[in-house]
């Protein structure tokens, strides 16, 4: 059609899933300039949408981008974690927040019935255009930025035994099964993946 | 007004201090230099056998150059995945 064609044009399906999971999606606008040199001004632009089920938590992490963020529908309630305080915002349809590069935060859902639906502007600091989220938490998904780093390094820093460090931070998964068999647990948010539900205490 | 000449790392005092180190920084904020070109400067003091923890900066590049010593350096990173594959 004439509209597959126009390079102006980016239709939903130009979005690529970056992640999903039953709680909700993460997904990413192809980039701008790669239907067309037209808009190469815009290389180090990306969109970036997610979704999430009422009572749900995106884990903590950050990324090598600056990001602002409008919510879309719904209402969201955004930590920011700096390294000496924490910030809580709670968003409504149309509000919209800046979230500096580097900055630790987490998006809970914190509505009983609704979607969330929020849209991000990414400015990537690194490489132009690519940006990473790296998340201080292990789940199926994804591993701990930590269990980057060597186990000697590890131990000096936590100053304590890398079998605890594993326990309870890297999330080894035979000892994390039998820590849910010992605790009688069904589902831990390490099956769940970095979108999870979290109980009415919780929010 | 510019403000030209010469200025210390080690001027001020250092921004962490122990007695494993000295981590010594002119940010943007307080030199007109280092504004101009959006840089900071550091210089950092680690004695043997000591650690400086794991840590990022935000949005900071860094260039580290070793003057003096030798030491080991971890650096963690996120492998690419599916949403570089497709680029």
């Amino acid at each position: 059609s004439r509209r597959q064609r126009n390079p102006y044009h980016f239709s939903s399906n130009r979005f690529q899933t970056y992640y999903r999971n039953r709680n909700g999606q993460i997904r990413v606008l192809e980039r701008f300039n790669q239907r067309t040199n037209r808009l190469e001004n815009l290389q180090n632009y990306r969109i970036i949408e997610f979704q999430s089920k009422p009572n749900t938590l995106i884990l903590p992490k950050h990324s090598d981008a600056d990001f602002i963020l409008v919510v879309l529908n719904g209402r969201a309630t955004i930590t920011i974690v700096n390294p000496d305080k924490r910030q809580v915002y709670n968003l409504e349809q149309g509000d919209a927040l800046r979230l500096p590069a580097g900055t630790t935060s987490y998006i809970l859902n914190p509505d009983d019935n609704q979607n969330l639906r929020v849209a991000k502007l990414a400015i990537p600091i690194n490489n132009p255009g690519k940006l990473y989220d790296f998340y201080p938490s292990t789940t199926k998904d994804q591993q701990s930025y930590f269990s980057g780093f060597s186990k000697n390094t590890l131990e000096a820093t936590f100053n304590t035994r890398y079998e605890e460090i594993e326990r309870v931070l890297l999330g080894d998964d035979e000892l994390q099964e039998n820590e849910k068999q010992r605790r009688g647990q069904e589902q831990s948010h390490q099956d769940e993946g970095v979108i999870v539900r979290v109980s009415k205490k919780q929010i | 007004p510019y403000e030209s000449g010469p200025f210390n790392l080690r001027s001020n005092k250092p921004i962490y201090s122990n007695k494993f180190g000295n981590f010594y920084e002119i940010t943007p904020d307080r030199n007109p230099q280092a504004q101009d070109l959006d840089i900071s400067l550091t210089f950092i003091e680690i004695n043997e056998g000591a650690l400086l923890l794991p840590h990022y900066n935000s949005k900071a590049i860094f260039v580290v150059v070793v003057d003096e010593g030798e030491g080991n350096y971890e650096l963690v990173g996120i492998r690419d995945q599916q949403r570089q594959q497709d680029e």
